[in-house]
């Protein structure tokens, strides 16, 4: 049965507790955590509580006494950031407290990443975003972003209002095989269909999966518009973008 | 300033037409005197051009799509069987608002190809409305050409026949070869119907080896 | 019962409703925009001159009254035009966008960044809204309600600011965003009393705090006793509009003593009436992008009824109306009004709304 005393961080354990309700979801936490170094345990408490010069420091110290940097991101800040998705998703938390999760796990990852690099580590997989042509809304897409990166995907943002030749050029510029695009007024949701034409009359439809989301796109937009995959919120974009990756959760 | 009128569904929108003067063009279906659907594309625009650049767009609908003018209306097109065929016509809609107008392009030929796979795709009239599609190309193509056929079934409502090689069937029983032949470049992307195929492959239709699509 | 009311006024009618006061029918009213790209050709006014000129602005508004039947006129199709005359920069679009604020180009970093500029209501930007308020007060007189927009300071700080910064500032330092906000209602009370000067019947103030971004927490500690001041000093009713999901901080709104509250078709009708306990009225919540936007006139009808059959005092749109909605959709909102009056929804509505100001 669920045994949430495997955790030993008790203030970790509380909002595992308290916040993950989905079984398969209390099931992936407690593996990760229960065999997580109170370190990392530790780690994760501070990107859930928002915590960036606390994160910061921890993840620092973890490095210095010898925790290699992808346990630290493994187990630490990516894990964190899933019961932060998780939270969003259930109205427990709004855009303000992901906005400080999301500093405090890029003020670990900001020891990570050199690290990560100089070894030549991949990361799971390399996506780009962008809201589409005419639309400035980006805090979803930012979310997503967050929730890709907190994953271990490496993302080229490419920003608001962004033309279709400009997701070809970031395509054929990054050998990035998953792109995603955000809309969030039905006059762009269009423009999406038109982004994917483009890639078509570019003779690139074949080398990439297209995933879409915004508040305005539904499953049977995103078959219309012949789309690969879509997600309704952040935690979906990282299972969609795995899914079309072929990485397994 | 001119008045709203009463024209029916709107069922079509160009926002901005680039070739004239970012006018709105819709497409607006009614029922003329017998019963009989039709269309017409209509513009509130002031601008001296917009009444020729709809004639224009009921005139490129013709020529391209094999629809015939209809006396119901200023720019009024119909179906010469009768039958509404609304996404078929909402498609051809789009594909003519791409023309720059004035000078009408050429009739494309029923046949398609396919820079991926290297194939040539026809479609070949049976009569009554029904269509064989057919590929040029090595190896079994059977999968892909169930998938075009599925690309016609979406884009023009078509019916579908995949024992007869596969055929599509218009359901009003006439044929429409114009409209065939506009729409097999896009019915061969028709990502949508190809995501039904294969939610349906998903769901445990068992399909030869050698004509599975490639796994996610 | 009460008694058969005699027949008003486009104007009279809203302006009753905003009171929660007897009307001859349910008005019409849309109190952010209705601006379409069909509507433009019709009146030879496109964005984005439609958003900077007073005449162009004018006549794209008053469509809403003369050509679909609205109760209501709105000449601010968007959100920015006091954004521009405190200097954020404008993507100003084409006919088929909205204009909008460059918010990755950030204006302000601190409290004291804000300077409200002495030019505030001369701007171009401004101006053209008075301006065409004014044009649009000369042909109408008293005929229809003509509706103001002047934006909170909580959106104002969106602008400003940037979106994220500014949620970011109010977690980490409320009391730099308390002073924020204080700063900036100056400006929204000035636009207002502007607008009021030039013949608003009423304003809208739009003030983005919403459950898609914040708790409802965020509006009792940072807005509730901003939204009462403002509904104390702008001396004409006041239509708070925040779209997005809003039903658990309605009973927050209800008791700053707006007028009304414009809410979205991610709150039931229903539940949002019980939310707001007849302390200020409700207009609302035809859904745009699935209803109004994708679907036809009976499916238009059919939430024009289920907003009528639950009381809700002026029915219209959630929000700015895609610009390519059809105009068949939106002429089926006053359609199905009437009908509903005429099949005897009406004396219902009444009795409804008299329990209401009795209670
Ligand atoms: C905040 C907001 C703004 C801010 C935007 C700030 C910014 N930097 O983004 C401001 C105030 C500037 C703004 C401006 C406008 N807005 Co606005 N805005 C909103 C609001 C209130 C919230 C949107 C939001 O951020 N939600 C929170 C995020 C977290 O949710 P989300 O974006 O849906 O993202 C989640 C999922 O959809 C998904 N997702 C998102 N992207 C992707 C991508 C992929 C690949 C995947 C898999 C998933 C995914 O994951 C995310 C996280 O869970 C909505 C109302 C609402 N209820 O949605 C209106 C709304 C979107 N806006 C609207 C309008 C009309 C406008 C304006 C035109 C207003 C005007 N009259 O000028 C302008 C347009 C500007 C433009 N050209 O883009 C309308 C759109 C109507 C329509 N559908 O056409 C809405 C729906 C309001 C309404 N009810 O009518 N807006
Ligand atoms: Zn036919
Ligand atoms: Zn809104």
């Amino acid at each position: 049965m669920t045994d949430f005393s495997l955790i030993s961080n008790e203030a970790l354990r509380g909002e595992i507790e308290e916040f993950v309700t989905r079984p398969a979801e209390i099931e992936r936490n407690l593996r990760v955590f229960s065999r997580a170094h109170p370190r990392m345990q530790a780690i994760a408490l501070a990107v859930i509580e928002g915590e960036h010069h606390l994160c910061d420091r921890l993840t620092r110290e973890a490095l210095e006494a010898g925790h290699v940097a992808i346990e630290v991101m493994d187990d630490g800040l990516i894990a964190g950031m899933g019961v932060v998705g998780i939270k969003f998703r259930e109205n427990f938390i709004f855009v303000p407290e992901v906005l400080a999760c999301a500093r405090a796990m890029k003020s670990g990852m900001a020891h990570i990443e050199p690290i990560l690099s100089a070894s030549g580590v991949p990361p799971a997989g390399k996506v780009v975003m962008g809201t589409v042509k005419g639309d400035l809304h980006d805090i979803g897409k930012n979310l997503c972003i967050m929730m890709l990166r907190g994953a271990g995907f490496e993302v080229v943002d490419l920003g608001v209002d962004t033309a279709p030749d400009a997701f070809i050029d970031a395509v054929e510029e990054s050998g990035a095989r998953l792109v995603g695009m955000s809309a969030l007024l039905t006059t762009t949701v269009p423009n999406m269909g038109r982004t994917i034409e483009a890639f078509i009359d570019a003779g690139l439809r074949d080398d990439v999966q297209i995933m879409v989301g915004g508040a305005p796109v539904t499953q049977e937009f995103a078959d219309d518009m012949g789309a690969d995959g879509y997600g309704k919120d952040a935690l979906a974009c990282v299972a969609e973008a795995k899914r079309l990756l072929g990485i397994n959760a | 300033m001119g008045h709203v009128l009463e024209l029916g569904r709107r069922v079509a929108l160009q926002p901005m037409d680039a070739h004239c003067h970012d006018i709105t063009v819709a497409l607006y279906r009614d029922l003329a005197p017998g019963g009989t659907p039709f269309y017409a594309f209509h513009s509130y625009s002031c601008h001296p051009d917009a009444g020729l650049r709809l004639d224009f767009l009921a005139a490129a609908a013709c020529h391209l799509g094999g629809m015939v003018a209809s006396g119901a209306r200023a720019h009024a097109v119909a179906w010469p069987c009768g039958a509404a065929h609304l996404s078929a016509t909402r498609r051809l809609f789009v594909e003519v608002c791409k023309l720059a107008g004035p000078a009408l392009p050429a009739l494309r030929p029923p046949e398609a190809d396919e820079a991926r796979s290297g194939a040539r795709y026809h479609v070949e009239g049976l009569g009554a409305g029904r269509y064989r599609l057919s590929a040029d190309a090595p190896g079994d193509m059977s999968v892909r050409l169930r998938t075009i056929a599925g690309g016609f079934g979406k884009l023009a409502e078509m019916a579908v026949d995949e024992a007869a090689g596969p055929a599509v069937a218009f359901p009003c029983g006439h044929d429409h070869d114009r409209l065939v032949a506009l729409l097999l470049p896009r019915a061969l992307n028709a990502r949508a119907a190809m995501r039904e195929e294969e939610s349906v492959a998903g769901r445990g239709v068992l399909v030869a080896p050698s004509a599975q699509n490639q796994p996610n | 019962m009460s008694q058969p009311i005699s027949p008003m006024t486009s104007r009279q009618r809203v302006l009753a409703a905003l009171r929660r006061e007897p009307v001859d029918r349910t008005p019409v009213c849309n109190p952010t925009s209705v601006a379409t790209v069909e509507l433009m050709d019709l009146a030879d006014a496109f964005f984005p001159e439609a958003n900077r000129i007073p005449e162009k602005m004018a006549n794209l508004a008053e469509t809403s009254y003369t050509e679909l039947g609205f109760d209501t006129i709105m000449p601010v199709f968007s959100i920015i035009q006091e954004s521009s005359a405190l200097g954020c920069k404008i993507q100003w679009e084409q006919k088929d966008n909205w204009p909008t604020v460059k918010m990755r180009e950030p204006i302000w970093r601190d409290v004291e960044d804000i300077r409200i500029p002495p030019d505030l209501l001369t701007h171009p930007d401004t101006a053209c809204v008075t301006e065409a308020i004014r044009i649009l007060r000369r042909r109408h007189g008293d005929e229809v309600a003509i509706i103001g927009k002047t934006m909170g300071p909580w959106s104002l700080a969106y602008h400003g600011f940037g979106v994220e910064p500014f949620l970011l500032m109010a977690l980490d330092d409320p009391g730099k965003t308390m002073q924020v906000l204080e700063r900036l209602k100056e400006v929204t009370i000035a636009y207002g009393l502007a607008q009021i000067e030039a013949g608003a019947d009423a304003l809208t103030l739009p003030d983005h705090a919403t459950g898609d971004l914040v708790s409802a927490d965020y509006y009792r500690r940072f807005l509730k006793e901003l939204h009462a001041e403002f509904a104390a000093r702008l001396p004409v009713p006041i239509i708070l509009h925040i779209c997005g999901r809003t039903v658990d901080r309605m009973p927050y709104i209800a008791e700053t003593g707006m007028a009304a509250f414009h809410f979205d078709s991610k709150n039931r009708p229903d539940e949002s009436m019980a939310a707001v306990c007849g302390h200020c009225a409700l207009v609302g919540n035809i859904n745009n992008p699935e209803t109004l936007f994708a679907r036809d006139p009976e499916q238009v009808e059919a939430e024009v009824l289920a907003n009528l059959e639950a009381g809700i005092h002026l029915v219209g749109p959630e929000c700015a109306i895609p610009l390519q909605t059809s105009i068949e959709n939106l002429r089926a909102i006053p359609r199905a009004v009437r009908a509903w009056h005429s099949a005897g929804g009406g004396a219902r509505c009444h009795h409804h709304d008299h329990s209401h100001n009795n209670g």
